[in-house]
Order: structure tokens, then sequence, then C-alpha cells
């Protein structure tokens, strides 16, 4: 019996090397599994991984954060007196079944997700009146010219433009048959169909708990295509999802050469280690987010600006960033992170930059005996000449974000030494959020965000109208001159001109401090150098191009 | 003997169902909202509210109850939050893994458990005694994670003689390996879970048998045997041990618990794919189906096991038997 | 019961062997708080040594090395051994309190009330508690040391009150009962005055057994991310020690607290063992 296993160990060990070397597999760890595979429904990060690389949008961002056409042809044409864009397909494209892609396939995927509404994806298609089906390869939407201001806007690209498309062969009966349920959304989304795409890979298979395969898709329509310079593949024969549930347990795969590339930011205790492995590189990138302090402006002392302005002198960002980040970030004084580098203006106000804790807290100091504060006993007093109350800063579980809780901590020190009572206050992730966004019961908590590659989030969280409950204003910022500004954002063709607006609602920003921004992280990944061609990008290096042209070592 | 095995049955339906009520209301009451952890900044107001009706938490709460009893009784345990799928669905695909860990580790803990127990309590006194009983406690009060943890830094980094979790080599499965080589691959990933979830359990049986067997010497059947004339291991296997081991069974039934607690934990550390690890994470993630699904199918585990010994007890003890 | 007699290390070897461990981690509690008043850096929760970035190996300034954050291992260590202990006290304390006195009510009335309690203790012992602690804290969101404590003593009764009522049940056809009854005695008087001393020396077996489950649910919960992360316990070390990466590359930072931990129940188990066998005579020829 033991002989008999022996022997089969071997032949499994030479089958395994033999297959090996037969096709080129990218291994890649990931930390969970995707929630599911339905691409109206998947809204995490894991699924996206997957889907990302088998599903493909009209237009898409190029390395450079460029929108560039991808199933689309050229540019869109867009009629702004009529309110109308007309997209061009490419022609000879085919889903991974044989089947061509066409413009039945654009709308239909438009109007499932107009349909059912989906929370993650409605935004999407808000301003969308409907889209029209000219010819095969030709759509032309109709938009709400009148919700979107004077005619055609950035937002229909970045947002309506850039939403995956499915076959309509494989959706439409899903969803007919949805609408016969007794809870149609609730079932649509529950179906995961082995998904259908037109990208650079094809889905292969997926054990529930290990792994996922992708093969490469042999008639993907972009093989071939020049970007930068480079020829786009894919070049391997397939990507390996495998499922490790502990960064230690995925980091040490890497090393022994299990895995050739950890899809997501790789634990501090490791970056030494890995950056000294000859068979290892490790790639730095700017994340796109930030996290930071926020301030519930309605009531309370915080809302007086000379206090959040002293409170802002107190937080010696720098020293947080090389303490408790291990210099595995940015300071950021700006909502839009330094990671955007072409929305994020470094100009803006830095309240105590450069100055030792002792400095800061002298500055602090004078700002509020300008304003009328005093100190009693070394207790702040407000300008009314009551004690200042008690101020709680919300904070995320420790476990669940420990440079989070440990940045809250030391700012709740320095707070403290301004002679505010400050207390530092752990609630669950779920409870802290409905807390702040829905009940809007708060004094300050901290945070963080990540987003997207086109700021119109300075919008969105900071425009007076989205101060309600569950919106996304939850300070209760109220500012009509920053509103105006922020519409004319959101309606401004002209690049140049629109970059000028968002730098001064950055700068507005950072003089009122409704937020007041901490640090931005920056994303470690690392690869095995069994395969090259890895793209940097804003984000990381796991990214759509990276898979379309890594290729193996020669 | 059936009139036992029903009341054993109908005794277990009832846990069930009192466990089942009080996490439907612990699961209720608490604060904070589900639909707070799918934020995204461009999501309007209206949307979050139909999320809120999505999850179907807008009905009030009795009514919420009698769907959910209804619903259990027909096999649906909900759909989970994360991923909308059925609840069932999911647990169901965890099932094996864990029963594999599980079973496995349960029947090797015992039978080691009662064969060293019976060892030491016949070479009484000697330093045996002393080691096996040390060593034994030692694992027994060890901090499972932490032990395991150990394990795969000696026995996997270090040495390299095994994987460093999960239960299966992906690339040997998608090149189409025989079902051998599978069988194999997954043994070979079970080795180290189970070594460590044996040697944390065996002493508990260990302890029991050898107390049990001292007892058991000591008796007048065992006395006369060797008067007999028979020889000391027909005396030690036949008779001491055989009827040492009513006792161990006895708390072999209410070790069960202790080992799928035990379990939980060594699913989580070596990410064994089994409804350990799954409780664990939809408990993270807040998923209030999924965890109550994985708690109760984990719960019916152990039931069942429970009634499957006391259905063992019962046909060993032949006093019992003779009624 | 002749106390003197059994309480001699020769008869009880491992009773003492668990009471000298013991004695060392409550005197690690003691001396805890002495490192955070020698300087700043020392502070458990918030202590950063400012010239050291990140983990490093043992050295003069920091006897086990320092965390992720320059935090003084030594120091969390012993401010665990604190988290451990009352820990373990309290909620052994809670469950035993709870177990003891449902075990006395159950011995003493006998018939209904005895058969429903012990139906309640059958569907509790059959739950693995692992699982059901975490499913109740996900629902009960982000604990409190006092809330894990609690949490853990409320579930760990039932096996107490097992024991104690077959206990109560011998008890309550005895002598000085049936007499406390016939002068008159009220059931509570009874419980509490007469038989709750004769049963308080198996309690307090349990109370240590109960003390070893206690510390290894804190342990497990801080383990897995779901313990109050203001306090310091060692199973919160080992978390952000795995975490963080470090496992398998800062074994100063891994070892103490596992094995800290280890420690501490084994010392609780034998002392809970030792006490068994004074109380238990079955067990006492060992």
């Amino acid at each position: 019996m033991v002989r008999k296993t022996v022997i089969f160990l071997v032949i499994l060990l030479a089958t395994h090397a033999a297959f090996a070397a037969e096709q080129v597999i990218l291994r890649v760890g990931m930390q969970d599994e995707p929630i599911t595979l339905n691409p109206f429904y998947a809204r995490d990060v894991w699924s996206w991984n997957v889907l990302g690389l088998i599903y493909e949008s009209l237009y898409g961002y190029n390395p450079d954060l460029e929108l560039v056409p991808m199933l689309a042809d050229g540019d869109p044409e867009t009629d702004v007196e009529a309110g109308t864009a007309i997209v061009h397909l490419k022609e000879g494209i085919t889903w991974s079944d044989g089947s061509a892609l066409t413009a039945h396939d654009v709308a239909f995927t438009a109007q499932v997700i107009q349909h059912f509404q989906f929370p993650t994806l409605y935004y999407r298609f808000e301003f969308v009146k409907d889209v029209e089906i000219v010819d095969e390869y030709t759509l032309r939407y109709h938009l709400d010219a009148e919700a979107l201001g004077a005619g055609m806007t950035p937002i229909f690209e970045t947002d309506t433009l850039t939403n995956f498309v499915v076959q309509k062969k494989q959706w439409k009966s899903v969803f007919e048959d949805a609408l016969r349920q007794r809870d149609p959304l609730n079932w649509f989304v529950a179906q995961a169909p082995q998904p259908i795409g037109c990208g650079p890979y094809v889905y292969d298979e997926w054990l529930h708990g290990s792994y996922i395969y992708l093969a490469r898709n042999a008639t993907y329509y972009a093989t071939g295509m020049e970007i930068d310079g480079q020829t786009v593949g894919p070049y391997v024969d397939g990507i390996l999802f495998n499922i490790y549930r502990t960064t230690g347990l995925a980091s040490l795969a890497l090393k022994k050469g299990n895995l050739d590339y950890i899809f997501w930011s790789i634990p501090p205790g490791f970056i030494e280690d890995l950056e000294k492995d000859p068979d290892i590189t490790v790639h730095r990138n700017p994340s796109n987010g930030f996290f930071y302090l926020a301030f519930n402006l309605r009531e309370g002392p915080w809302s007086d600006n000379a206090l959040r302005t002293a409170l802002a002198t107190l937080v010696d960002r720098e020293t947080i960033v090389e303490r408790i980040l291990w210099n595995l970030g940015q300071p950021t004084y700006s909502v839009v992170p330094p990671g955007n580098a072409a929305w994020h203006n470094d100009a803006v106000a830095t309240p105590g930059k450069g100055l030792t804790t002792p400095e800061r807290l002298e500055e602090a100091r004078a700002i509020l005996s300008e304003a009328g504060y005093s100190w009693a006993n070394g207790s702040l007093a407000l300008p009314d000449g009551s004690a200042a109350p008690r101020l709680e800063i919300l904070v995320p579980p420790a476990d669940y974000d420990p440079v989070r809780d440990k940045t809250a901590g030391l700012i709740t020190v320095w707070f403290n030494q301004l002679g505010l009572k400050v207390r530092k206050r752990n609630i669950s992730f779920a409870e802290l959020v409905s807390t702040v966004f829905d009940e809007r019961d708060f004094e300050a908590y901290v945070l963080g965000w990540g987003l997207s590659p086109d700021p119109d989030h300075v919008r969105i969280f900071f425009h007076s109208k989205y101060d309600i409950p569950g919106g996304f204003n939850c300070t209760g910022y109220q500012d009509p001159q920053f509103d105006e500004l922020a519409q004319q954002s959101m309606i401004t063709n002209d690049s140049t001109k629109r970059r000028e607006i968002i730098f001064t609602l950055q700068e507005i920003l950072a003089e009122d401090l409704p937020y007041l921004p901490i640090y931005s992280l920056e994303v470690i990944e690392a690869h095995a150098n069994r395969f090259t061609g890895w793209v940097d990008q804003l984000g990381g290096i796991g990214n759509y191009w990276s898979f379309v042209l890594a290729k193996p070592m020669e | 003997m059936a009139g036992y095995i029903l009341r054993r049955i109908f005794q277990t339906l009832l846990t069930l169902f009192v466990i089942l009520t009080v996490l439907f209301f612990l699961f209720r009451l608490m604060p904070g909202d589900p639909a707070s952890m799918v934020l995204d900044p461009k999501m309007p107001p209206e949307a979050k509210e139909a999320l809120r009706r999505q999850f179907g938490l807008d009905r009030p709460l009795f009514t919420q109850y009698l769907f959910y009893l209804g619903n259990v009784l027909r096999g649906n345990f909900g759909r989970s939050f994360q991923s909308a799928r059925p609840v069932i669905a999911i647990i169901l695909e965890r099932l094996p893994a864990t029963l594999l860990l599980f079973t496995t580790a349960v029947i090797l803990s015992f039978t080691l458990g009662m064969w060293i127990g019976k060892l030491i309590a016949w070479r009484r006194g000697g330093p045996l005694e002393i080691s096996c009983t040390l060593l034994g406690l030692s694992f027994y009060t060890v901090f499972l994670p932490w032990f395991g943890m150990l394990v795969i830094w000696i026995f996997s980094y270090r040495l390299d003689w095994f994987p460093l979790g999960g239960i299966l080599t992906p690339e040997l499965w998608i090149t189409g390996a025989s079902t051998w080589a599978k069988a194999v691959d997954v043994l070979h990933h079970l080795a180290l879970p189970l070594l460590v979830l044996t040697s944390v359990m065996f002493a508990g049986s260990m302890l029991v048998m050898r107390s049990s067997m001292l007892e058991t010497l000591e008796q007048d059947y065992v006395v006369s045997a060797r008067a007999k004339g028979l020889s000391e291991r027909i005396v030690k296997n036949r008779h001491a041990a055989r009827n040492a081991m009513l006792p161990l069974v006895t708390s072999f039934t209410l070790s069960l618990a202790f080992s799928m607690s035990g379990g939980v934990l060594t699913e989580s550390v070596f990410s064994w794919p089994g409804v350990g690890t799954e409780l664990v994470e939809a408990v993270m993630a807040q998923d209030y189906p999924l965890a109550q699904g994985a708690f109760l199918l984990i719960a019916v585990v152990v039931l069942v096991a429970n009634v499957a010994a006391d259905v063992l007890y019962v046909v060993l003890d032949p006093r019992i038997r003779y009624r | 019961m002749n106390w003197r007699r059994w309480l001699s290390v020769r008869r009880n070897p491992l009773g003492f062997l668990g009471a000298g461990i013991l004695l060392c981690f409550v005197l690690m509690a003691i001396l805890a708080p002495i490192l955070p008043r020698l300087s700043e850096i020392y502070d458990p929760v918030q202590g950063m040594d400012p010239e050291i970035l990140g983990t490093s190996f043992p050295s003069r300034r920091h006897l086990l090395g320092t965390d992720a954050w320059g935090g003084d291992v030594l120091s969390q260590l012993m401010h665990g051994a604190r988290t451990a202990l009352l820990v373990a006290v309290v909620a052994a304390a809670t469950s035993v309190a709870i177990g003891t006195l449902i075990g006395l009510v159950a011995g003493y009335f006998a018939g209904f009330v005895d058969g429903t309690l012990m139906r309640l203790v059958d569907v509790m012992l059959t739950l693995p508690l692992i699982p059901l602690v975490l499913v109740v804290s996900s629902a009960l969101g982000q604990l409190s040391i006092w809330g894990v404590v609690l949490l853990i003593g409320f579930l760990g009764w039932p096996g107490i009150a097992r024991v104690i009522r077959a206990q109560a049940l011998s008890l309550r056809t005895r002598d000085f009962i049936e007499s406390a009854r016939a002068y008159g005695a009220g059931n509570v008087r009874i419980i509490l005055r007469h038989m709750a001393p004769s049963v308080l020396p198996l309690a307090f077996v349990y109370m240590s057994l109960t003390a070893n489950g206690a510390i290894f649910l804190e342990a497990a919960l801080s383990f897995l991310g779901l313990g109050d992360p203001n306090t310091v316990s060692w199973g919160m070390m080992l978390q952000w020690c795995f975490k963080t990466g470090n496992t398998f590359r800062a074994p100063y930072w891994m070892l103490p607290p596992g094995l800290a931990i280890s420690a501490l129940c084994f010392s609780f188990y034998l002392i809970g063992r030792g006490l068994d066998e004074v109380v238990n005579p079955r067990l006492r020829r060992m």
C-alpha cells in the first residue's frame, strides 16, 4: 500500500512537471473568493479581478488613465443640441461561443440595468433616456440633457460608456425568466450562468473554495493591436486564481515559487524579504484613495472653522506616514489623492506642515486665541466662555485596519494636548457607516475612500444637495459658491477648464476643512520574475494591461 | 433500543429548534445595517433603500421570524447577503471538507487516545505514564491556532514536506490528473491539519481510558480471568479494555463539541475550505444568513455524531442490551 | 477531607506544578505597570520606540524585541497577563456562580424543575463553543473586554451545573437538610446556607477548569479578530503578528504569546485536576 502510494506520488510529480512545461499558466493569489460571477451583482474587488478579464466595455482606460475605445470604434459623436451621442462598434468581435458582438448586446445590457436599477450600477445609466439601435454596429444614446446641464458631459463617458457588455443571447432568457418570478430582482442577481465574454480570457472552471481558472481567448479581438508601442497578447495560456485566505501564506507561496503574483498589497513584514529576493520583483504604485478625519459641521464646536484649522495644524501627517505607515504611503492634504496626478492639486493649504509638535501646538493656540478661545486649568473654553464639550472620534475596529486605528489614536493624543477632551471609539464598520451616512449623528470619524480616476467625487461628497440621509455629504458642508463651481465641473467639457475648476474646489475645501485628509497608501505588490511586462498604473500592477501584456521570461 | 434512538432524535430536533429561534432574534436585534457594507460614492440614496428592500429588512420583526421558520422547514436558509446565492448551496459545498477533517481527526484521536491510555494504565507508575500524561496534557492545553502556525512553519515552510494550506494543488487539478492522483493530493494536504487536530484531542481520550482501565483492572472478573491462567494480553484486551471503553464512549460524546470547536480553528489556520472557515468569514462580513446557516450545519454535524455515539454506547453496554 | 495530607507536594505533584506556573503569571501581571513607568515607549497600547521602525530582534532596550510598530513585546506580554487573568477569574466566576445556582436549584427541587433545567443543560452541552461564541459575538457587534468576559461567562455554565446538580441531588436527602426543613427553614435559606457550602469545593475545582476554557476562548476570539482592540491580550498579539505577515519572521513576537496562553491554560488545568483529586475520592488513587 505504501509502495503504491509512493509510486503514484512520483508519477504525480512527473506528470505535474510535464504539464507545467506544456502550458504557460500565470498563477495569481487572491485573498478572497469572488462573491459572484454575475456582473450585474458583483461589486467586490475579487469578483471584478476575474470578471474584468472576461468582460469588456465600449471604452476603457489606457495605462495613462485616458479613455480610449475598446469595443467601440473611434470617439463618440455628440450632438449637444439634440442631446444624443452616436457610438460605433468595431466589427468582427466575437463572443467566446463564436457568435458576433453587435449593438443588440450593448442595448440589451443597458435595458437590463435600467429595468432592475441595480443599486451599484444604476448611476451609470441615470441620465440615459434611451439606447437606440441604428444598425448592427451603431448605437445612438439619447441623454437627459436637462438633468445633465448644457449638453454632453464627461459623466456620460466615464460612467455609461465604461460599463461592461453582456451577450444578449445568453442573458435574454435569464432576464425573461426573472420577470416571471415573484421577486425578479433577487432571483436575477442570484443567477450565475457561466460567463460568456469577449475579453482576453475565457471562463474555464471554478472550484469553490480553492481556485478559478481562466483560459486564453484564442479569438480575442485586440490580440495584435498596438498600445504604447507594445503588442497586445495575451501571452499566457491561462490564469489560475488561487484562493489564499491569509496574506502571510500567499507571500510564502510566492517565495517558494508556487505563485507568480499576489493580487493585493504585500504585508509590510514581507516587503524587505521580497525586495531582496532575486527571483521576485516588487512594484510600488500610488493608490487612488485616501484616509481622512471628517467633522460634523452642523452643530457643536466643530462648526467653527477656526477650531478646525487649529486642529488641522496639529495633525502631523509626515510623522504618521513615517511611523505608522512605515513610509508606505504619502501625506495627503487634498481630497484628490496625490496618486491621481492628472487632477491632484498639491498647492492647497497645508497648515502646520514642517513644524515640530511643540511648534504646532503653539500655532494652534495662537489661532484659537485670536478667535476668542481661552484655557482654564488646561481645558479649552469656547469663545462664549463655556467649557468645550467632550468629543468622540469614531473609528472602525483595530483589527479591521490597525493603521487607521493607530492614526486615530495618535490624533486623539495631539488633540488632547490642546486642552480638548477627545476620545477615540471603535465601532464595527457597518455601524460606523450607518451612523455617519444614515443617522448623521456623530462628531468626527476616520474613514477612507477608494476612488475612480475621474474626480467627480469632489462634487458628490460636498455639494449641498447630497446633504440628505443616505447621501454622501455626511459632514453637512453647505457653501453656495462651492455648489456653483461643483455644478460647473460636472458640465464642463473643456478638460483644461474643468481641471482649473477642480483645482479651485480642492483649494476651497482645504481652507474650509470639512474633511481633514491625512494619508494615501501606496500599493506594494510583488510578482515572480518568471513573467515580465507588468504595467504600473495608479492602483497597482494588477490591471487589465498587465494581464494582456505580461509574457513569460525567455 | 428503537425507542431510545427515536427519543434521541426528537431531542436533537428540539435542540435545533431552540437554537434557530435564539439565533434569529439575536441577529435581528443587533445595531448597524448590513446594507452599509455595500457603499459606492455614486450610489443615490433611493438605491440604498432598494438594497434594504432587496435584503428583506423592511418588514416587521415577528413577520420575518415566521417567514424564516417556514423557510427552514422547506430547507431554505435564505440567501447570503454577499453573493445572493442560497445559503444551503454554499454550506453544502463546504460540508465534505469539514466532514473529512472532522471524522478522521475524531476517529484518529479516539483510537490513539484509547491505545495509549490502555498502554499506560497497564504499565502504571513508570516514566512512560508520566511522559505520556504530560505530553498529552501539553497538547490538550496548547493554543490551537498558534500550534497550527508552528506546525506550518516547521513542516511546510522550513522542511517543505507538506503544502502551506488549502485542500488541493490547483495546477494539478486543472491539468486533468487521475482520480487517484487527486485523492493523494487531498490526503497530502490533509496531513498537517489532521496532525494538529488529533494531537490536541487525543489526550482527553487517553486520560479517561487510563482511569477507566485502572478501575476495571480492580474488578472481580479481571482477577478471575487472571486466576484462570489467561495470558496478560488477553486479559488486557478482551476483558479489561472492552469494559473500560464504556466511560470512554461517554466522554467521547461530550468531547465532540470540543472537537468541532478545534476543527473550526484548525480550518481557519490552514485555509481548509470547510464550513468552519465559511462561518468565520460570514461572521466577519456580518452576512447573517450565511453565518447562521454555517453554525446550524456545524451544530447538526455535532448532534448527529452525538446520537451516533450514544447508539454506539447502547450497543456496547451489555447491561442495557439485556434489559 | 484531610486537606493537609493532600496538599503535600509528593501526593499532588501536578497540582503544584500548575500552581507554580500560575504564580509566575500572577507575578508578571503585578509587575506589568513597571515598564511603562520607566518610559512611555513601553506603553502596551500606544507605545512606539522613536528610534526603531517596525519589528526588531530582542535587544537590551527591548528584551523581547518590538512589534510591527516599534512597540515593546515584553510589555505587551506582561499586560496581556493581566487581561488573561482578569478574563479567567471573572468569566470563570460568572460561569461557576450561574452554574452552581442552577445546579443547586435543579438538584434541590428535583422533579419537573430538574428535568427542564437539565434538558437545557443537555442542549447547551451539545453546542460547540467556538462557533457559538462566534455567531453570538457577530450579532452583538464589536465587544469590549467586559463584553467578551461576560459572553464567555454566560455560555460556560452548563458543565458545572450538571456536576453540582448531581451533588445536590445526593445532598437533599441527607439528615441535616431534613432537619433544616423540619425547623421551618425556607427553600432559599436551605439552598444558600446549608447546601451551598457543601458543594463549594466542587465548584472551586470547576472554576479552575472553566478558567482554562475562558482563556482559550478569549484568545481564540482575539485571534480571529473579534476581541477588544483597546486591550492588550495575547490572542491580539498573535493576530497582529499573523495579519502583518510576521508569523515566520519574528519568532520573538510569535512565540511568547502562544506559549503564554498555552502555559496558563496548562496551569489552570493542572490545578483543576489536582483539586479534583482532593475533592473527588474516586480519582484519588493516581
